[in-house]
């Protein structure tokens, strides 16, 4: 994996030519932040040049060492590019989405290998707004044939926007799906706690939250966080404020998905990141104090029990938006830099998430979080 | 986690497992999300576990899986399980020995939660540890496990009964299935189409048949007003109107009627449709279903039947036999025509009809040729009914089948019985003359040629009258054309009595009969002979008294003969020999017979080319004037007569006596009278400008044809007019029988010229009637005594007595008198001495030349 700090085609026409020379079947996945995204034709048009199969995907910064990066571009290589499919304009649900998961499926299944394990990575566009029916889906048909885990691309600001891309395309509304061989998946964690208050969400759709208890959403909202927190969120300060109030989707495991508004309708509703299923028993996070400490040992032991000792290894981390700014950027930043202390690691590389994909623990059921970290090793088996 | 969160759980799962109907989804949903609260990574569901042995194995079926790829595929699958793990009350079970009879091999599990279903089987969540919780799940999944055993059964019920629905269903849907194909084969094999239609007009059926018929394809049709497309725009109104009725009350009028109509394809053409509408209600609405033939077809065959029929009953007779000659079948026409009806003509054969008037070979012939040609057309004598025989024109054809046998013969006759009495009369019309039933010219140069052809053949001479009626003219202008037609019809029945039986008596034209008496005698004389006592017979008869329209009449005629044999003589060389005998005969004094005699001819051949040669003549001017003088007793001249003379360049100076009755014969006297007529006046003209000569009046003949022209005072007036010539110096000389030939028309115009100021002197006085009654009438001036009397003067006693007559008439009368012929001083002295001192003649002047004339007056 390697860091451009300037997106320059000729530093990395230079830099493929290099790899091309010792991995002549080599691709690569490239992140690419927000402010770069104009850079990602002449990303697509080097590579088609030198012949060298690239997916990438779009994040509203990029993580490299201990920091966030508005600027520069990673390139992570595979010295033989696996299977790697970018699916547009996904249906919402019924019939269509059926056909959809069984034609991905369909595809992905000739290149299962038999016996070693495969991580299926997952990039979504962030505005797809059924990602948790979808891996439910996927979860049917696959089951535990593979390790689940990916991240949410796209603008931080939630307005749509182009940001999975292949050789030839860069599109919305979608999700690039790739088989990462001989890799035992990501670990994820949060660390926010759980309040004893509950609600419900009697109606939504996707990740639209229209109504709690029978009541608009911003009003229970509201209401819930005056009575819990004291705080008095209205209209005008609503986005200042909901980073630190999300939802919690409440599991038996005592462990919470973090569902963080992030728009307020003219209705009432509320659109969080990532879908709320209907019935989903809720909870209003107080602002969260997150246990740094526990996240990174978590993500580290998970890491280690499925994949040896850390040290000197290459790290891919997943690092939630909506975290960051829930915490701040300095306090995101230490996180991250404990992490890379915590981990001994060679290389931590990654991106600024809009929404996390993967387990608490190894071989889980996967989930769709939101402000979590999730990380796992690059090529974990072969470097 | 607090007694909140377990509830959130158990809502969020029970509310999975109300919310699915059907088992296999029901267990899958609840499994995942089972382990999606537990944090187990994979779990199955086993159902109706039989027995309820807890030891050793049982035989389950696995009814769904979630999490395990390898579980995930063997769904629906039965195999053995030991009874240890799979029966029980709800519990972690962590013995690996009987985890590992888990039909999976790629994952080691080491724990199980197992969560029996109430009343029908049993849950085990899988993990390779136990996940972490802090609920006690083994108690808190007991109501929904509760719950989800009621679900299986209401899912199995509801499935069962989805299924015998479905099942009766699917019978239903497969009786209306075939139902559907025998009606869908039905409509496709009709051969008419077959279109149906809803309560809005639009089409809900249409078969190939319509397809066909029509030019729409289903697609392009079905569920559009069917009205739009295939009726003719001009019905629009009528077809809403009915269509109205028909959808308020499923009656109209064409509802349970076959009718004909006029139906619209794609392509624009219009064609006669038979319709049968019948009606149904179907879901409270009222359809309707349309049966449609083309019959454009039909409506020629039955516009060819209406016209065979028609053509059948036509005015011809028509009679169909079959191959046997037995007839089939007449017409009304064969009925009137033959007398047999037509079930008396039906079963016999034509031979009914025969009159025997023809011949075996006639009826040969014809058959011969209907069976060569296969059609026979011709005359035949046929016998009707009343015996009567009649000619028809019978055409026969012999109808062939496709194999070329005759099956039939057909029989069209016409009665032309009328048509040949027609030809007849149109024959008679053409060669008969119609008042005397006589042959007319035509018939006669016929049977002339044929005699003459004959008599060179036979060397036999016959001979040819020529019959003129000397005073038809008179009988026929004073006593008017029916009498004159009565003479005419009388002498024609006299003339067939006078001949034998074989000669020709014709009539060629106005009061002219010709006989031909054919093949006399091969001895010329005898037939001279026999012909002059045939003339003679015929003499005899027409001098006979004809009682004519209740008055007595008598007629002569005048008989020309000429003979023909072996002469070479044409047609109209023989007849005009005839007539050149005729006039012979009538310049002989007529009532008489004449031969044809050479020399008359050649005296009619000069007359020919004398006539010839005075057409030219007036052509080229060579006509003059000369002028005789006319003196009174003292010698003076007091005018002249105008005579004409014809200056020929070859013959010199042509007698008057020669050409003026030719030139009267022929009309030519009119342009040569009318020449004279503007020449005098021209004279006068100038005469009248000279003190010397313009007393001098100037005489001019004018003769009977030009006197009788209707327009004579006119041409006269403008003579004058033209010349500018003194009218009152002008005189006209006209001879009596001129004047008497019809007296009031005389009258009338010399009174109109008279009164214009021309003078009349009366020619040639004393030759004719001489009448004084009419003298009286007349506005003359002037009586002319005739030279004939003046010839012998004074020394015959007759005429000086005579002369002596005719001046005591003028002077008695008012009337002057003149006396041409003076020749000699007695006759003068006589003329003077007994009143007639003017005198015209040689002793005074021969007729001179202009020049001459005016030498003559100067010198007196």
């Amino acid at each position: 994996m390697q860091y451009l700090p300037q997106f320059e085609l000729e530093r990395l026409t230079q830099l493929l030519n290099r790899w091309c020379g010792a991995h002549p079947e080599m691709g690569v996945l490239a992140l690419v932040p927000e402010a770069e995204k104009a850079g990602v034709e002449g990303l697509q048009k080097v590579c088609r040049d030198l012949g060298v199969p690239v997916v990438g995907a779009i994040f509203p910064a990029l993580i490299e060492g201990g920091a966030f990066r508005d600027k520069g571009l990673w390139l992570l290589r595979f010295d033989v590019m696996p299977f790697a499919a970018l699916y547009a304009d996904l249906p919402l649900d019924g019939d269509p989405l059926q056909a959809r998961v069984d034609a991905l499926v369909a595809d992905l299944k000739p290149h299962l290998p038999v016996d070693a394990d495969t991580t299926l990575f997952l990039l979504f566009d962030s505005m797809v707004p059924n990602i948790g029916s979808l891996l439910d889906e996927l979860y049917l048909r696959l089951a535990n044939r593979v390790h689940y885990m990916g991240a949410n691309a796209g603008s931080e600001s939630f307005q749509p926007m182009p940001c999975l891309f292949d050789a030839g395309r860069i599109v919305g509304n979608g999700v690039l799906a790739l088989l990462l061989p001989r890799h035992r998946g990501a670990i994820l964690d949060h660390g926010y706690g759980v309040p004893e208050q509950m609600i419900t969400a009697t109606s939504t759709e996707g990740n639209r939250i229209r109504q709690i208890d029978w009541r608009p959403a911003f009003e229970v909202y509201r209401e819930m966080a005056r009575m819990q927190y004291g705080v008095a969120i209205d209209r005008d300060n609503f986005y200042q404020y909901a980073v630190h109030f999300p939802f919690g989707i409440v599991r038996a495991n005592g462990i919470t998905l973090v569902r963080i508004p992030v728009a307020l309708e003219e209705d009432g509703s509320l659109f969080c990141v990532g879908e709320v299923p209907a019935n989903s028993v809720l909870t209003l996070l107080e602002a969260p104090r997150v246990d740094s400490r526990h996240t990174l040992e978590t993500i580290c032991a998970g890491l280690t029990a499925a994949n040896g000792a850390l040290d000197g290894r290459e790290l891919l981390l997943f690092y939630c938006a909506g975290r960051r700014l829930h915490l701040g950027v300095a306090a995101a930043t230490a996180e991250l830099g404990g992490l890379f202390a915590h981990s001994h690691i060679a290389t931590l590389a990654g991106a600024l998430s809009l929404g996390e994909i993967g387990s608490t623990v190894e071989g889980e059921y996967p989930l769709f979080h939101n402000a979590t970290l999730v990380a796992s090793l690059w090529s974990p088996t072969a470097s | 986690v607090n007694r909140q969160h377990i509830m959130a759980v158990l809502y969020d799962i029970t509310m999975v497992i109300g919310g699915e109907v059907k088992v296999k989804p029901l267990l899958t949903r609840t499994l995942q999300r089972m382990l999606y609260h537990t944090s187990f990574p994979a779990g199955l569901a086993l159902l109706d576990l039989p027995g309820d042995q807890s030891a050793g194995e049982v035989t389950v079926r696995l009814d769904a899986a979630v999490g395990d790829y390898e579980l995930g595929e063997r769904v629906g699958q039965q195999f053995t399980l030991p009874a240890a793990l799979v029966r029980g009350d709800a519990a972690l079970v962590e013995d690996t020995a009987l985890l590992q009879a888990l039909p999976c091999a790629r994952k080691a599990y080491g724990v199980c939660l197992r969560l029996p279903i109430e009343g029908c089987g049993v849950i085990l969540l899988l993990a390779r540890s136990a996940p972490h919780t802090e609920l006690p799940l083994t108690q808190i999944f007991q109501p929904v496990m509760a719950n989800l055993g009621k679900a299986v059964m209401l899912c199995r019920h509801n499935e069962a009964y989805a299924a015998s629905l479905t099942n009766e269903r699917d019978v239903a849907r497969e009786e209306l299935g075939e139902s559907e194909q025998r009606f869908r084969l039905l409509g496709s094999a009709a051969p008419d189409a077959i279109a149906m239609l809803d309560d809005r007009g639009a089409v809900a059926y249409w078969n190939p048949a319509a397809q066909r018929l029509f030019g729409y394809a289903p697609d392009e049709i079905l569920g559009r007003e069917a009205h739009r497309l295939i009726v003719p725009p001009r019905f629009y109104d009528a077809f809403a109107r009915g269509f109205e009725q028909f959808r308020s009350s499923g009656s109209g009028p064409m509802i349970g009627h076959s009718v004909e109509v006029d139906g619209l394809r794609k392509d624009g053409s219009e064609f006669p449709v038979e319709l049968s509408v019948s009606a149904f209600q179907f879901r409270g609405h009222w359809h309707a279903i349309g049966i449609m033939r083309d019959i454009t077809e039909r409506h020629l065959a039955e516009v060819q039947l209406r016209i065979a029929a028609t053509a059948f009953e036509a005015q011809e007779g028509i009679i169909i036999t079959d191959a046997d000659q037995t007839i089939l079948r007449v017409n009304r026409a064969f009925s009137d025509i033959s007398g047999y009806a037509a079930e008396e003509a039906v079963g016999q054969t034509p031979r009914l009809l025969q009159s025997h008037r023809h011949d075996v070979a006639f009826y040969q012939r014809m058959w011969q040729a209907i069976l060569a040609d296969g059609f026979w057309q011709g005359e035949i004598w046929n016998r009707r009914k009343s015996g009567e025989i009649y000619p028809e024109w019978l055409n026969v054809t012999a109808v062939r089948s496709e194999q070329g046998d005759i099956t039939h013969y057909v029989g069209t006759l016409t009665d032309i019985t009328a048509r040949k009495a027609a030809e007849k009369q149109i024959e008679h019309l053409a060669y008969y003359d119609l008042l005397t039933q006589l042959p007319n010219r035509r018939l006669l140069r016929d049977r002339l040629q044929q005699a003459l052809a004959g008599s060179i053949r036979s060397q036999r001479t016959g001979a040819l009258l020529f019959i003129d009626l000397d005073n038809f003219k008179i009988i026929n202008d004073t006593c008017g054309h029916d009498v004159g037609d009565q003479l005419l019809v009388e002498v024609a029945r006299r003339l067939g009595g006078c001949v034998r039986v074989g000669d020709t008596v014709a009539r060629p034209g106005g009061d002219e009969f010709v006989i031909m008496l054919d093949d006399l005698s091969d001895n010329p004389q005898e037939a001279a002979t026999l012909a002059k006592d045939i003339g003679g017979k015929i003499l005899s008869a027409l001098n006979q008294p004809y009682a004519l329209a209740g008055r007595v009449h008598h007629s002569t005629p005048s008989i020309g003969i000429a003979l023909f044999a072996n002469s070479g003589d044409t047609v109209d060389e023989l007849l005009k020999k005839a007539d050149i005998a005729m006039y012979q005969a009538k310049s002989a004094g007529r009532n008489t017979l004449r031969f044809f005699d050479p020399e008359m001819q050649a005296t009619l051949a000069t007359r020919a080319v004398l006539e010839a040669a005075l057409r030219l003549g007036i052509v080229r001017s060579q006509f003059v004037l000369h002028y005789q003088a006319q003196v009174d007793g003292h010698g003076r001249i007091l005018g002249a007569e105008a005579l004409l003379r014809w200056e020929h360049p070859e013959r010199g100076m042509v007698s008057p006596a020669q050409f003026i009755p030719l030139a009267e014969e022929t009309g030519l006297i009119l342009p040569i009278g009318q020449w004279v007529l503007e020449a005098a006046c021209a004279l006068l003209r100038d005469w009248a400008a000279d003190p010397r000569t313009r007393d001098l009046y100037l005489a001019v003949n004018v003769s009977g044809r030009q006197f009788r022209q209707a327009d004579f005072v006119a041409q006269v007036g403008l003579a004058l007019a033209n010349g500018g010539a003194p009218a009152s110096r002008l005189k006209l000389e006209l001879t009596e029988s001129v004047v008497l030939d019809d007296i009031e028309d005389s009258i009338g115009k010399m009174q109109a010229l008279k009164r214009l100021g021309v003078g009349f002197s009366m020619d040639d006085f004393g030759t004719g009637y001489s009448s004084l009654s009419y003298l009286t009438r007349l506005p003359l001036d002037q009586l002319k005594i005739d030279q004939s009397f003046v010839r012998n003067l004074p020394d015959n006693a007759n005429d000086a007595v005579i002369v002596q007559t005719i001046i005591t008439m003028a002077r008695s009368l008012g009337l002057a008198v003149i006396a041409e012929g003076v020749e000699t001083e007695a006759q003068r002295q006589f003329l003077d001495r007994n009143g007639c001192p003017t005198c015209q003649g040689y002793l005074f002047s021969k007729p001179v030349a202009l020049a001459q004339f005016d030498q003559l007056l100067r010198s007196h």
